[in-house]
């Protein structure tokens, strides 16, 4: 049996859930392997963690109120972001400002996406901050989709380190769907920009970036191994 | 031909036979009726079946010189193949039994996986293979990045995701999300509850009945949408394009130019208004009509 394959079978070696014929090569490679060895300890250390800890928890008693109490707050600051919002759109020259940072960010952001491979070395880590509700606003958007970019660079180096794990026609597809994908948020993003304060293409951009984000994880994740 | 010849034709036939160049796999281990089982296999085929024993049993082929290893406990267990080459791996093919209720998850490259008759969860995974469920899953999550998935079913709860695959789904479902990057959608079957179904260009057919209290959800920046429901179907639509056209067969409400200038607006409550349907394109033209 391989490392790679030796791997997998720690946890159940650990647990003692392991078949008997797999036991010993197991315990062969895990005295060799010094790897092995440290993740073997590493389990027996979290299983002795979990043993020790208390079977269930009580909430503690003023939970609830806690929790009534952030909804409240919750409600009470969509209200405000509402307001805010229209209030902001009817300003002239909030809105005048908003075109031009649609055009700046239409050409801009677009290349520093469309480049996004070569400044991929931002620290931020690839956290899905799409999963949260669509922004309401064009300028909440921008914000969004900077994190996007920052994202999307982050997910295309952990791509690009693992192509070779993938067929070179599945790696074609996927390279074709990312395209189709671009193709669609630069139509969406160059109607944004002469239509700020369409919501609709603010909600369907987020979509598209979602689906650009989701497409990227599920290959990287499906290419890391079980 | 002289004898050589046939000895020596005889001879690569012998060599290039997959008799030759696999070899067999069978093994049995206990598992509860709901416990949890993960099956890798890189390439082939995965071919699970729903029994009604606290048993898994595998049968199948591997290729020449890799290994298959199988082992867990009453509660879960697992199944993998390890190949020679991993850089190469050979076909192997898994038909494999499984306590009907168990919680299945599947992983594989290029491996096509087909389950039937588990009523358990199942998390369904391929690279580029074809994924086809039959049965009632109370849960079922099926992703392929340009591999199709065929469901055949009511899971209560369904989630499938492909890029250039097709997904085809054909049964009902309270709670159901599909999404492509290009393949299409086609969903045809009973009545659904809270739907949501997005591509980029796939095609969306939805061909179903709407629960009253659902929601439903069409999003898709050029793909054509088509969208039948039975006559009388209690529903509010709001659809909106920015560029596309919108086909009212439904009823006699007309679409009106779009409220920012460009695209059509259909806003229309049938048989007195009920299920929330809303359906949004960038280009794509939507059809509204009624099942034949």
């Amino acid at each position: 049996m391989t490392h790679e394959v030796i791997r997998h079978l720690l946890d159940d070696y650990v647990t003692g859930e392991l078949t008997e014929d797999a036991r010993g090569p197991v315990a062969d490679h895990i005295a060799a392997c010094e790897i092995c060895s440290a993740e073997v300890e590493s389990l027996k250390g979290i299983l002795a963690r979990a043993a020790d800890l208390p079977r269930s928890i009580e909430p503690p008693a003023e939970a609830w109120l806690n929790i009534r109490s952030a909804i409240e707050r919750d409600k009470e600051a969509v209200a405000a972001d509402h307001r805010t919002s229209e209030n902001f759109w009817r300003r002239p020259y909030a809105l005048a400002a908003a075109v031009v940072l649609a055009a700046v960010l239409s050409s801009g952001g677009t290349a520093l996406y469309l480049n996004s491979r070569g400044t991929s070395s931002s620290p931020v880590t690839a956290t899905n901050t799409w999963n949260g509700p669509t922004p309401a606003t064009f300028v909440a958007f921008t914000i969004e989709e900077n994190n996007y970019l920052r994202n999307v660079a982050v997910l295309q180096d952990l791509l690009d380190q693992q192509e070779a794990l993938l067929a070179p026609e599945t790696v074609a597809q996927l390279k074709a769907s990312l395209r189709t994908i671009d193709e669609a948020i630069l139509e969406a993003r160059s109607a944004l920009a002469r239509d700020p304060a369409n919501k609709m293409l603010i909600e369907m951009l987020s979509g598209t970036y979602r689906q650009k984000m989701d497409l990227m994880r599920r290959t990287a994740e499906m290419t890391r191994g079980s | 031909m002289s004898r050589a010849c046939i000895i020596g034709a005889a001879a690569i036939a012998f060599a290039s036979s997959p008799v030759i160049a696999q070899k067999k796999v069978e093994r049995k281990i206990p598992l509860g009726m709901e416990g949890a089982l993960r099956i890798v296999n890189m390439v082939g085929s995965v071919v699970v079946h729903g029994w009604g024993k606290d048993t898994v049993m595998v049968r199948g082929t591997l290729g020449a010189g890799d290994n298959f290893y199988m082992g867990g406990g009453y509660t879960g267990a697992k199944m993998f193949v390890e190949a020679v080459n991993d850089r190469d791996p050979k076909p192997a093919r898994l038909e494999v039994w499984v306590p009907a209720r168990v919680r299945l998850w599947v992983k594989t490259a290029t491996a096509n996986i087909n389950v039937s008759g588990v009523d358990g969860g199942l998390d369904l995974y391929v690279v580029s293979g074809t994924i086809d469920v039959t049965g009632n899953p109370h849960e079922l999550n099926a992703e392929a990045i340009d591999g199709d998935i065929h469901i055949t079913g009511s899971p209560p709860w369904v989630r499938a995701k492909s890029a250039t695959g097709t997904i085809v789904f054909q049964g009902a479902s309270s709670d159901a999300a599909f999404s492509t990057v290009s393949g299409a959608v086609k969903v045809d079957g009973g009545v659904f509850e809270r739907t949501k179904i997005e591509t980029v260009t796939g095609n969306i057919n939805f061909s179903g009945r709407l629960d009253r209290s659902g929601t439903f959800d069409f999003d898709t920046h050029s793909g054509i949408i088509d969208i039948a429901i039975p006559d009388k179907t209690a529903a509010s639509f709001s659809v909106v394009t920015i560029a596309g056209g919108i086909t009212n067969n439904v009823s006699n409400n007309s679409p009106i130019p779009g409220r920012f200038g460009r695209g059509a607006e259909l806003m229309m409550d049938t048989s007195g208004g009920g299920a929330k349907v809303s359906v949004r394109t960038f280009k794509g033209p939507v059809t509204l009509r009624r099942t034949n």
